[in-house]
């Protein structure tokens, strides 16, 4: 081996090293292009980098591609492998590997493991970030607040009045309990049943406001503004309380028959609280049971379910209008035989990257056939010709389109006549050949229009045709080769070329 | 001799100190000249393909297993010594990241440049300081030929090129060896130790070691060259030249090392 | 062929004058040896003949052409009419013999690539070699060394030759093949040459005038004949090659000066 030779090779296998190393080290690095691309939004990203793992039960699945600020919040998108299907009610979550480690994304799996996230599909749930700050701050509130509020205790039962306004409240509940816990023990049974309802139903409840989160956070909210008014009421009430207590003990003392009577009735309202908590208990049973709204609301699975199915079509309906992509292209087309020139122009509106529509225009010089008998007589001898003749005629497209794998199959309608077409993307994303068949009931008993071509993209933007057209015409002057040439626009470049206009919502 | 006498411990000591740093200068001069004549003989024909060629052969191929197994060894070691310091707050998971950025933006380039300064710097400069004594440096300007511009310019270029090439090579082989070390020994997850590896790794990092390295592959070379031209005396000269060579441009690689580190970044 | 004249040439290293004013003139198509002791500078007129070194003082008019006036790249221009035949041959040891004594011919694209090789052979014929062009000067011995040095200075046809003590080192009868070769390429090439020697053998073998350095000046040129009974004492006992005479006698002055010195430097530290 010649000196040059060796000092080439040693220098080319070192710009492979440095080529492998700044592979490794962009933005692609580990995952590759490969994988697909997901978008999340956090309130806020501290601490987290990019090429950080993405990870799903604590398996990494992907990489943080790149974190930048979309109006106020921070926007992270995220390069899944190829292999990893992503339910779409996943909650997003940014976790911190022990107390001091590095952050990465966790995506805690949905239920939904029919209907899984897209390429370039959002992950709509997330959970802020726990902010370490945020949670101190709000517990050395709480710890003002609960100090303010034994402060306030103590202040109204520090005092000799209120001592002694305690005593009697406390005597009085011991009486009042001590009459209570006779009827209690005498329904103990129904008691604790209710008590298992109440718990059953608080369960329920549960389950429901996991799901409602934000309500029960309202709702806690009100109860912390009723502990509050509860917590400025407290004075007055004990005072209120006192005098309650006063007068009962004041009316014991003077009214024993009364009582002894009240006693009987209160028997007897208790007789009736019977009765009543037994129909509370018969509620229960069948709030349990599911009778009732209320009662199927809670227990009803199907509800429950139905529910998430509206959210669901809701997500769906979403996506599909972020996902929905839009292609502009127009070609020209030469006919060889007739040295004419077709063009088309088509809008593809595609929901989803096995799914599109096309509608289209078509200027077609031979789209209008106007066929008439010419009678001649030559010497005497009548002979009828027909005489064809086309003239140009706009034609119109529009058909459904549905992707299976690298086959597409077409159907509507093609150049204002019922038809079918098939693609096969050989090399994908360049070189596509297909099949159109057309116009099966065509003037003057002529065979059906049979297209067959292949496109071919140059660069991304300009692409080559040619195929033959009317393939298994009769006619000879119709039968032809054509080629062609086009340009087409997906919508990230129409948006460019007309100025950012949106073209959706 | 009787007037040296009479003067006291001190200016002795300054005296000397003093005849050092000039001469120190007076090299650095010389070596600054030396790197002129370099730059006049670059724009002159004829171009020293061949020799330049074989120069990258001799400082970039023939060096190249040396580099490697110094660079083997340092991410190795780098490897071990972390992983143990790491242990203690239980961030083991950095160790790749950490043999990572040290050997692409220190040790790689300066483990390369210390092993080429011995080894290269040395035959450079054994190899002039023989020609200087043997009269073949004279032999070159009867035969109207610059001997600046056939001997020091090839090796300057070649070394300047080649060693930034001996530092991809020495970065890749450092983080393998740190790999093996932590994943095979230590039993570090080898997934998460590559990710770690490339996570902080910017590219900078690289190419900062890189253009260290061609810097140290330039003054490695002239400094090398230089002493060879110089060598005076025979066998004993060469000896001492090479001596010279390799302490003098090891120096210059971990001064300039320090300087470009706290210029570049 | 060019006359090479020198006059009042001075050279000194820091405060040793090594040439003091030394005219000599050497006539073309003629071998002028240098005769001198060692450490007279006879190396250093050589060299600074060649532009090797720079002079302090005075001139070197080869053909006219003073070399003490020129820069650089007119000095290259003037080397490539000289060739040298160093004292320990100076052969590039990491080459073989053909890309030695090729190589000022590729370097100043003499000849086409392919005749190259024929001009090797014949040089080295010239010289008396024959089939050693893919030898390395370390398997060569020190006859064939000169010789192969010698070739590789008249490979660019030179018009003056410059010989740094072609017979040192060498035994006798290798030493008198050299000599034959000194004296057939002048004949053959008809080159001015000068050679420095202190081996008078080969002096009065080769030279058509010889000149005696002495302290930095020549004392004598003369022919070989004329230097073989020189009235000079100094050129006497050099050329006679006698222990006593006025070149030693100031030697063994030089010795007790230093002795001197030393002895009373120990004294004086005691």
């Amino acid at each position: 081996m010649s000196r040059e030779a060796k000092v080439g090779i040693f220098v080319i296998l070192g710009l492979v090293i440095l080529m492998y190393f700044t592979f490794r080290v962009s933005k692609w690095g580990g995952v590759a292009a490969r994988g697909y691309k997901l978008t999340v939004d956090f309130e806020s990203a501290a601490g987290l980098e990019p090429k950080a793992d993405v990870k799903m039960a604590g398996v990494p699945v992907g990489k943080v591609e790149e974190i930048r600020l979309v109006g106020d919040r921070a926007r992270l998108d995220l390069r899944i492998d190829g292999k990893t299907r992503i339910p779409v009610d996943s909650v997003a979550s940014i976790q911190t590997q022990g107390l001091l480690g590095e952050k990465y994304v966790e995506i805690t799996p949905g239920k939904r493991s029919d209907q899984t996230l897209p390429p370039g599909g959002r992950v709509a749930n997330t959970v802020p970030p726990l902010n370490l700050d945020e949670m101190i701050r709000k517990f050395s509130m709480m710890s003002d607040d609960i100090k303010r509020f034994t402060e306030t205790l103590s202040g109204t039962l520090g005092t000799e009045e209120g001592k002694q306004a305690l005593a009697e409240i406390i005597r009085n509940i011991r009486e009042a309990s001590a009459v209570l816990r006779n009827v209690s023990t005498a329904n103990e049974d129904r008691l604790n049943r209710i008590l298992a309802n109440v718990d059953r139903l608080s369960t329920d409840l549960q389950d429901i406001s996991s799901v409602n989160k934000e309500d029960l956070r309202a709702t806690m909210a009100n109860f912390r503004a009723f502990s509050q008014t509860l917590k400025e009421q407290t004075p007055g009430l004990a005072s209120k309380l006192e005098t309650m207590g006063d007068q009962v003990g004041g009316v014991v003392g003077e009214n024993r028959e009364n009582i002894k009577e009240s006693i009987a009735n209160l028997k007897q309202a208790f007789g009736k609280l019977d009765n009543t908590l037994s129909a509370a208990e018969r509620v229960m049973a069948k709030i349990e049971r599911g009778e009732g709204t209320l009662g199927k609301l809670v227990n009803d699975n199907t509800t429950v379910g139905s529910l998430n199915d509206a959210l669901e079509g809701i997500n769906r309906y979403v996506r599909k209008t972020e996902s929905l992509k839009t292609f502009l292209d127009y070609r020209l087309e030469y006919l060889a035989e007739s040295s004419e020139y077709k063009h088309y122009v088509n809008l593809r509106l595609q929901p989803s990257p096995d799914k599109y529509y096309l509608i289209g225009v078509v200027d077609d010089p031979r789209g209008k056939l106007t066929s008439q008998s010419v009678t001649t007589t030559t010497d005497g001898v009548t002979s009828r010709q027909q005489q064809d003749a086309y003239s140009n005629k706009l034609k119109i497209s529009a058909q459904v389109a549905k992707r299976f794998y690298g086959l597409t199959l077409r159907g509507g309608v093609i150049e204002s006549t019922g038809g079918v077409g098939a693609d096969y993307e050989v090399i994908p994303e360049k070189l596509t050949v297909g099949i159109d068949a057309f116009d099966f009931a065509r003037k003057g008993n002529r065979q059906p229009h049979l297209k067959a071509f292949g496109n071919y993209d140059i660069v991304k933007n300009l692409f080559i045709t040619g195929g033959v057209d009317d393939i298994i015409s009769k006619d000879k002057n119709l039968r032809s080769f054509f080629f062609g040439l086009g340009i087409k626009f997906a919508d990230d470049d129409l948006k460019t070329v007309l100025g950012a206009v949106p073209l959706r919502p | 001799m009787a007037d040296e006498r009479k003067k006291n411990g001190i200016s002795l000591v300054l005296e000397h100190l003093g005849t050092t740093a000039y001469r120190m200068v007076e090299e650095l001069g010389n070596v600054f000249v030396l790197f002129l004549q370099c730059v006049t003989g670059l724009v002159r024909p004829p171009s020293e393909f061949r020799n330049i060629m074989k120069q990258m052969e001799e400082v970039g191929i023939r060096s190249l297993p040396v580099v490697l197994v110094t660079a083997m060894f340092t991410g190795m070691v780098l490897a071990l010594q972390s992983w143990s310091g790491f242990q203690r707050f239980q961030a083991t998971h950095f160790v790749g990241s950490v043999v990572a950025l040290s050997i692409t933006r220190e040790l790689g380039p300066v483990f390369a440049g210390l092993m080429v300064s011995g080894r290269v710097g040395a035959a450079m400069a054994a190899e002039l300081g023989t020609m200087k004594v043997t009269e073949q440096i004279d032999a070159l300007v009867t035969l109207a030929t610059n001997p600046v511009k056939y001997l020091v310019l090839p090796r300057v270029i070649a070394a300047t090129a080649v060693l930034p090439v001996l530092v991809i090579f020495a970065d890749f082989v450092g983080i393998l060896g740190g790999y093996f070390v932590a994943v095979y020994l230590l039993g570090a997850n080898p997934y998460l130790y590559v990710n770690k590896t490339y996570q902080y790794l910017t590219f900078t990092d690289i190419y900062t070691g890189l253009i260290k390295a061609a810097v140290f592959g330039f003054l490695i070379a002239l400094i090398s060259c230089y002493n060879g031209f110089n060598a005076e005396g025979g066998a004993q000269g060469v000896g001492r030249a090479t001596t010279r060579a390799v302490v003098a441009s090891s120096m210059a690689v971990l001064v300039s090392d320090y300087f470009m580190t706290s210029f570049m970044f | 062929m060019p006359t090479i004249e020198i006059r009042g040439l001075t050279k000194r290293f820091g405060n040793k004058v090594v040439l003091d004013g030394l005219d000599l003139t050497v006539p073309g198509g003629r071998n002028t040896v240098v005769i001198g002791g060692s450490g007279t500078g006879k190396s250093v007129l050589l060299k600074c003949v060649l532009g090797l070194l720079r002079a302090d003082e005075g001139e070197i008019r080869i053909g006219g052409e003073d070399v003490m006036k020129m820069d650089e790249r007119e000095l290259v221009r003037v080397r490539r009419r000289f060739g040298m035949l160093f004292q320990g041959a100076a052969l590039f040891d990491s080459m073989n013999v053909e890309d030695n004594v090729a190589f000022a011919l590729r370097r100043l694209h003499k000849y086409p690539e392919r005749q190259i090789r024929n001009v090797v052979e014949e040089k080295l014929a010239m010289v008396g070699l024959y089939n050693i062009q893919s030898l390395m000067p370390s398997e060569l011995s020190g006859g064939m060394k000169k010789r192969v040095g010698l070739a590789r200075a008249i490979a660019s046809e030179p018009e003056i030759l410059l010989y740094d003590e072609p017979t040192t080192g060498l035994d006798p009868i290798m030493a008198d093949v050299i000599n034959e070769l000194i004296i057939r390429l002048r004949v053959s090439l008809g080159v001015t040459s000068i050679s420095i020697t202190h081996d008078m053998k080969s002096a009065y073998k080769i030279a058509d005038h010889i000149a005696m350095l002495y302290k930095g000046k020549i004392i004598e040129v003369a022919t070989a004949e004329e230097i073989r009974h020189s009235t000079n004492p100094v050129v006497s006992q050099f050329v006679e090659g006698r222990a006593q005479g006025p070149i030693t006698a100031e030697h063994e002055e030089f010795i007790r000066f230093v002795r001197r010195g030393g002895g009373s430097g120990v004294q004086e530290e005691q």
